[in-house]
Parts: structure tokens; sequence; C-alpha cells
């Protein structure tokens, strides 16, 4: 049976090949990792595309990399070794900071990216909702989350929390 | 059932809660990776049949078939 690492062992390859620039692990997998695993059914890769900044209307490129990998495809989702993995393009400069600012875990040895803990509280309130907030309050009282830092990171991109 | 003269928690017990459930958090912090997946994958077995009963499941929507 596959593991985790399995699945980072791939989206580490997608960026030595260059099919990505750069990814960060973000949402309630990015939480296991600093605070507590709470329940969620797939994977969220923050990603950066090579190439120039245009708009973006497909991820299909990506997809068929990962389809004639033997990789199944399933709406948003891509199943690597047994985890629904979604892709999410960056959708802004404090996305794009806070896959570059990602620091690197292992798992099995293989290295994990995964956002900061600041930059998953301000992208969480940025996005809004009772469970994004939630989670914030989590890793406040895990006792995780740099005030000063989140402070900053929301000043920096206008965030209002 | 909306009475007003229920037993209600002093300000010393909720405190104490509270630093019970941050002491719980800051436990789960120090768990080694393997073990919140594992945790993960039990909370994700739990959760499944009961969301199932509830709505539509969307097909990526259920336990992963990996070990931690």
């Amino acid at each position: 049976m596959p593991r985790l690492s399995d699945t980072f062992a791939v989206v580490n390859d997608l960026v030595a090949c260059g099919v990505i620039e750069q990814y960060a692990v973000g949402g309630a997998m990015a939480m296991l990792f600093w605070a507590e695993p709470t329940v969620t059914f797939d994977l969220d890769i923050f990603i950066l595309l090579p190439g120039q900044a245009t708009p973006l209307v497909s991820l299909e490129p990506l997809y068929r990399v990962l389809r004639e990998r033997g990789f199944a495809v399933s709406g948003e989702h891509v199943v690597i070794h047994g985890t629904p993995v979604q892709f999410l393009v960056s959708p802004n400069p404090l996305g794009d900071e806070s896959i570059g600012a990602a620091v690197e875990r292992e798992l099995d040895g293989v290295p994990v990216r995964v956002m900061r803990p600041e930059h998953l509280a301000a992208l969480w309130l940025q996005a809004g909702g009772a469970k994004r907030r939630e989670r914030v309050e989590i890793m406040r009282q895990a006792g995780v989350l740099d005030e000063a830092a989140l402070r900053a990171v929301m000043q920096r991109f206008g965030v209002i929390g | 059932m909306a009475g007003t003269d229920h037993a209600r928690p002093s300000p010393g017990l909720l405190a104490a809660q509270r630093r019970a459930k941050q002491a719980w958090r800051r436990q789960q912090v120090e768990l080694p990776l393997q073990e919140k997946i594992r945790l993960l994958l039990e909370l994700q077995r739990t959760v499944y049949p009961i969301l199932r009963q509830r709505r539509q499941l969307r097909p990526w929507e259920r336990p992963w078939a990996i070990e931690p």
C-alpha cells in the first residue's frame, strides 16, 4: 500500500521536471504538519507555474503529465498514490509569498514544502469563513502562530482579520 | 428547556477548561508526523459513513487508500 510520502515524491518530481515552478502544501494538511490533524479528504498543493504571467484557463497540461504517469484525474483532483490532490494555482501575491516562504519538512526521507503557519492563517483569514477562522484559533491555541509575524503578513497584503 | 436557572461554569472552571484544551493542543503539536497521519486516516474512516448518510459525496471524498 502506498504512503503519503510517495505522493510528495511525485510532486517534487513535477518541480524537478519543470512542470511546476514551485509548490507548498496548504489547507488542512499543512495544519497537520504544524498542529493537529483535522479531517480532510484531499491534499491542497498550491503551485506557481513556470512561464509568463498570462491568464490561465486550464490545468490540463499539468493533468496530462500526471495522466501519462498513470494517475487518474477526477474533476479537479488527481489521485496520486491513493491520495486525492488538488493543485491550486497561487491566486494572488499572498499566495506567491506563502509558496516562496514555505518550510521544508521531511516525511519518510522525502522533502515536503509546507506553508508557514502565519501564511496559512493569513490565507484563511483572507478567504474567510467560520471553518477557516476556527483553524486559525486552533493554531493559536497550539502555540504555533507567531502573532507579530502574522500581523506583518496581514498588513503587507491588506488582510483584515 | 430555555430556562435561565441552570448551573453555569464559574470563570475559574472556564479558565481551567481553556487551559486544558490549550495543553492538549500543544501535546498534539509534538506528536510524530506518522502518528498524526495515522490519526487523520482514522478520522477519515470515522467521518466518512456519517458524511455519506448526510449528503452525496464527490468521488474523491473517501478514506485514503494509504498506510501512515
